[in-house]
Parts: structure tokens; sequence; C-alpha cells
């Protein structure tokens, strides 16, 4: 469990003096170094940051990534299926041309002759009409 | 302090530009700028929708789309043409040399075939030859080949109906084409999941037809060795249901195969059954004596006499086909002779205004609607032009002109007991879904009374038995039909061809209740007659249509009284 925020405690600020001071010899503003505890409470609360920011911005960036590999692994199953749909289309058309083809009349007749059918002349044909439900039959 | 001044202003004109600019960019040319930059980034590709089919009455294919591919060259990459000619020419079943002019084009998009199928095409993409590229496409297949071709039309190259029900019905079976738009990457191929807009194109509607496929294939077979064995220049057979006013099967010959149809003379695509016209001839006596009936202009038992020729006006004089002395006739050897100058007596006894009457009622001069393109109206002149010798020669079938399906329709108005009924020969529409949507009813008109139809009929059998029409008899069967035999007009003045004549015989059986009305027009035969050329015709084409359709012989109706012997 991590500990409660505590505020800091703000460093004490110089008191204005009425006179300019001099500028130190080097030139360079004199660094101030933290006490030990500070620096500490500092690490801490880095750490802190940079696991809160971790839990939040990964699982989004993996998220995201994911989203857009299973967006696009779906796009290519569609873009899949789509193509086995028209080849199955196609071939439906296909096997749909050919029993058209087969079961035209023409090719059907000349089929007849190759296997020595004979047609018969019209005036030898005798259609019989018997009756339905004439007497003998069984309804 | 001044110079500050000066230079801020200037900033802020500058700025005040540039935001302007921006918001000219922006927003007022956003729009454009927006579709160039989708233009660069977006391709859209037209979703061809499937023409519909034409089925036949059992629903069987009479033609079909199938999917095809459109070739095309670009001729700044072929590298080799008649390399390439050679290499593709024998898989499209060409000549080399007809492909070199796309090929050696240098415009960047030629043609080389279109609508190939997809084997075809299949093979040629495998070799992989630099240059050429594809498109997907459709074609129209007509799988039985010549099998009612007048009637089914054909289309374009782009897949448009040019005639038949492919025209008539284009709207219908060609459904309405969709688009993809999608992103393309530099390349310009498509970017996996980049779609913009999807609209899926609907199929075409498949239009099913009253033709029997199986019937017109036998009725056609008919026509075309009638045709040779009486050396005539072609024929029209049409059979229709006289009671639905379905026609079973239309055929024209010569014919076309509507696969490959400009590899015949464009005189065979018309439907001369449907667009064109002829002087019917004897044929329709049948509307004279019809009149002469319900009008009890004539008794059935009258003995009419009736001169081998009659002088009209003065000026003209008609006469019967054959030499024979002065007769009494009955209205029933009239029509079983087919004498022209008894009819022209029986037409008189009618009168002018009640026969132009039953001319226009029975259908003449008027388009039936049957649904087809360019259908006529055939040729009656007005009222106010009839003279009596006009008159005369109109009832016995000169002088006026008719498309074979308004003359074929005049017999089925008998055969429905008397009611005219409109031809159909589209029975409905199968949308995409596979839903049926039957057409609507038809129009119908009473023309004359059962009474009337049934002693017209009457006569009509006894010409079959014992007139001109003997050959169209069945043994079993009551045949009902009369012959005819006309002459074809000049094209550029009054006047006949001498030794050309159109010979038909129109029929229906059983006579006692018709279950088919059967047109058999042959076009100048040498045999001349149509007692001799069509009604053989007839006599075939009814006997496929008893086995086909399972006619029953019915009972036999009364023939009217009659001075000749029975045949």
């Amino acid at each position: 469990m991590s500990a409660p925020a505590r505020k800091l405690q703000p460093s004490p600020r110089p008191k204005p003096s009425s006179k300019p001071r001099k500028a130190p010899a080097s030139g360079k503003p004199r660094a101030t170094s933290p006490k030990p505890a500070t620096r500490k409470r500092v690490r801490r609360l880095r750490l802190r940051f940079v696991v809160v920011i971790a839990a939040v911005v990964v699982p989004l960036i993996v998220g995201l990534v994911s989203l857009n590999a299973v967006l696009a692994q779906t796009s290519f199953s569609v873009d899949a299926l789509t193509t086995r749909v028209n080849t199955l289309q196609q071939k439906g058309e296909e096997l749909r041309k050919d029993v058209a083809v087969l079961s035209a009349p023409d090719r059907v007749y000349r089929w007849a002759l190759k296997q020595h059918m004979i047609t018969p002349d019209p005036r030898d044909v005798h259609v019989l009409h018997p009756p339905a439900h004439g007497p003998g039959s069984t309804p | 302090m001044s110079r500050l001044a000066a230079l801020f202003v200037v900033i802020v004109f500058a700025m005040g530009g540039i935001v302007l600019r921006l918001g000219m960019l922006q927003v007022r040319e956003s729009h454009q700028y927006r579709n160039l930059a989708l233009d660069q980034r977006e391709r859209t590709v037209t979703l061809e929708a499937t023409r519909g089919a034409i089925l036949d009455r059992s629903r069987e294919d009479l033609a079909m789309s199938l999917q095809a591919r459109d070739i095309y060259a670009d001729g700044r990459f072929v590298q080799d043409p008649l390399a390439v000619a050679e290499k593709i020419a024998p898989i499209l079943h060409v000549k080399p040399h007809t492909l070199m002019p796309a090929l050696s084009s240098p415009s960047s998009f030629s043609y080389l075939a279109r609508g190939v199928p997809m084997g075809q095409a299949d093979r040629i993409e495998k070799l992989q030859l630099p240059g050429l590229g594809f498109l997907d496409s459709t074609r129209r297949f007509y799988p039985a080949g010549p099998l009612a071709p007048q009637v089914l039309g054909y289309v374009g190259t782009d897949g448009t109906g040019l005639a038949g029900l492919e025209l008539q019905y284009n709207s219908i079976l060609s459904g309405r084409n969709g688009e993809l738009s999608q992103e393309i990457d530099r390349n310009g191929q498509p970017i996996q999941g980049s779609v913009t807009s999807d609209i899926p194109p609907v199929p075409g509607q498949s239009v099913v037809t009253t033709i029997d496929r199986d019937f017109q294939y036998q009725v056609q077979s008919a026509l075309q060795r009638a045709v040779q064995a009486n050396h005539a220049k072609g024929g029209t057979v049409i059979v229709l249901d006289p009671h639905t006013g379905q026609i079973l099967a239309m055929a024209t010959y010569p014919w076309f195969d509507p696969n490959d149809y400009q590899a015949s003379p464009e005189s065979t695509w018309r439907n001369t059954a449907i667009d064109d016209v002829f002087e019917p001839g004897s044929v329709s006596k049948v509307i004279t004596a019809s009149a002469a009936v319900e009008e009890h202009a004539v008794t059935m038992n009258e003995r009419i006499v009736v001169p081998y020729s009659l002088r009209l006006d003065s000026q003209y004089t008609i006469h019967d086909s054959h030499f024979h002395p002065t007769e009494r006739m009955t209205p029933g050897d009239i029509i079983a002779q087919s004498s022209n100058i008894g009819t022209v007596k029986l037409a008189q006894a009618v009168g002018e205004d009640t026969f132009a009457s039953y001319v226009s009622r029975f259908g003449f001069g008027q388009p039936s609607n049957v649904g087809f393109p360019g259908e006529a109206s055939g040729i009656l002149p007005p009222l106010y032009d009839w003279t009596t010798a006009n008159m005369a020669t109109m009832a016995y079938g000169q002088g006026i002109a008719v498309t074979p399906l308004q003359m074929a329709s005049v017999y089925a108005t008998i055969a429905n007991d008397g009611t005219w009924i409109q031809p159909q020969l589209v029975k409905g529409t199968i949308d995409a879904s596979g839903n049926y949507h039957p057409a609507p009813p038809q129009a119908t008109r009473s023309v004359v009374t059962p009474q009337t139809a049934r002693t017209v009929t009457s006569m009509l059998a006894y010409a079959v038995q014992s007139g001109t029409g003997t050959e169209a008899q069945i043994p079993g069967y009551q045949v009902a039909g009369k012959t005819g035999t006309a002459r074809i007009p000049l094209p550029d003045r009054p006047g006949y061809y001498q030794g050309r004549d159109i010979a038909s015989f129109i029929g229906m059986l059983p006579a006692s209740n018709p279950k088919v009305v059967i047109a058999a027009i042959l076009d100048q035969p040498t045999t001349v007659y149509g007692g001799i050329a069509a009604a053989p015709l007839f006599q075939q084409v009814a006997r496929y249509a008893i086995q086909r359709l399972g006619i029953e012989p019915g009972t036999r109706l009364p023939l009217p009284p009659h001075n000749m012997p029975l045949g």
C-alpha cells in the first residue's frame, strides 16, 4: 500500500534585502543540494508517477495495437471469405450453366441420336388417355 | 518607438493575411481540396449488378449471365505485340492479327476482348504478359443456342438489351450497379479495411416467360423441316393457350444463335410473328363468318348463290381461287371451300359499318400489347376510305395487313368462347430474394357470344373434315381450322407479286374444347397453297402439342349444315 501523499515543505525563501547582492566570482548560480530525505521522497514520487502512467498508458497502447491487429485480422478474414463466396458463386454459376447446356433440347436430341435412338414420326405416336377413375381402377 | 509600431502593424497585417488565406483554404475551398485529396488516395470501382435470367415456363434457363473478364492492353508496356498476340490468340479462339491493333496501340487502354469466359481469362492471366490488364465483367449466355432467339433477343457488349425480351425488360433484368470506394496505397493497391463506401449492387430480376422450352424446340424442328420441304423463304409458328392467352411457342425461321448474333444476317434477328405484317388472306374469313353468325345476317341453313366471279363498283372483278359453276352454298360450305365470293356475300349481308366494327374488335389495326419491342399495329384502312371493293377484299383477307400474332389471337378468341384475351409472353418476374411476382392480369373483351364461337368452330371443323384443310386432320381428334393462301403486295405501288404467296393454316384442337391454337405460316413456298404447305406443318405441331400438353380428344362438335359430301 502506498503512503498518503504529503505536502512538500516549501524551502525557506531568502529574505529580501535592500542591498544588492554581489554576484559570485565564478558567475555561476550557487546550487543548493536538497536534503537526502527530500530526494528520496522525490524519487518515490517519480516512481509512483511512472507506475501510474505505465498502468494507464501501456494497457491503452496494448489495447489499441490489439484492436488494430484484430481489425486487420478480421479484414483479412472478410477478404478471404469474400473471395471464397465469389469463388463458390462462380462455381455455382458454372454448374448452373452446365445443367442448362446439358439439358438443352438440342443437345439431348443429338445425344439420343448418338445412342442410336430414333425419333418417332408423330403420326406413329398414339397418346392414350385412360380414365383416371374408370371402372375397375383403384382410386 | 514609431518603428516598433510600424513593425507591429506589418506583422499584424501579415498574420491577418495568413489567417484570411487559411480561412479560405479551410472553410471556403475546403470541399474542393478534400475531394482532391480523396481522389489521390481513394479509388471507386463500380460493382456490376448481375443481369437477371430469362426463364421458360418451367423456370429452365433460356438466357443467363455468367462471370467473365474484359482483357485490355496497355500499349506502353507491351514489349513484343506479335509475340503476345500469338500467345493469347489460340486461347481466345481468334486470329493473331485481329489483336495487333490493340496491342500495338500507344494508348494506355485498348480492349483486346470483352466478356471472356473465366477459364480462358485465367489461362491468359497465368502467362503474366506485361501490358495486359483484366477487368471483372459478365457475359450473356443462351444455353440452348438458337432456341426462340427472336423472342429472347440479344445484348450488346456492355450487357444492355438490344432486341426482344432482353430489350423490353432491360430495366428489370439489369438491376442496379453498386459502388465500392476504398483507400489505396502509393502502388495503387487497396489498403485492408479502408473501405469508405460500399453500396452493394442490386441483382436484376429474372423474367419468367410463357414459352415451353422443349415444346419450342419441337416446334422449331417442325418449322425448319416444313420450310425446307416446301422450299419456302421462311416461316412462322405460334402456339397459344386460348384460355390464358399464353404463348407456349413462337418460332420464326430462319433464326440465329443469340450467343453470336452478329454472325447471322440482320434479317434473321426480327421476330416476324410480332413485328412484321402480312395480308392474311383466307384465314381471316373467320371474322366475316363470326360477324355474319353473330349479327344473324344469315342462317346456317341458308343456301347462298355463289358464282365463280363477282363484279364490284362496275370496275373490279373478284373471283374464287378455282373455277366452279354457280353453286348454292351454306355458310359452312363457304368457309370449308374457302370461297371468296361467298365470303363477300356474307360481309355484304352484315353491312360495312358492322363488319368494320368486328374487324376492329377482333384486334386488327391495333397492337395486342403483348409486351414486345417494335410490335406492329397492322394496317387497317380507316372506315371513311372504305369502298365496296375495299370491303369485299377485306372480307377475304386482302387489302389489310396483320401480324401473325394478331391473326392467331382471332382464332384464340373463337376458341375462348368469343372472348378476346391479350396474348402473354411473360408470366412474371422473380426478384433477387427468389420471390415470384406474377404479371398483371391481361385485358379481355367479349367479341362474340359463346354460341357464335361454337358455331364458327363447327364451321372450321367442317373445313378440316371436308374442305381445304384436310391435311390438318389428326386421327382420333376433331381439329378446327382454316387455310389461307394470300398474295404478297408490291411494296411501292398497288398490286401484287405474281407467283408469290403466303401459305397459312390456323387452327385449334380439340374442336369441342380447344386447348391450343396453332398458327402455321410459310413464306413463299413452292407448294403455294395453305392447305398443302401449311396444314401439314400445323398437323405436325398439333401432334407434338397433344404429346407435350397431354391433350385429350374430347367430344365431337356437330358439323354445320352443308351441301358438300363429308370427306
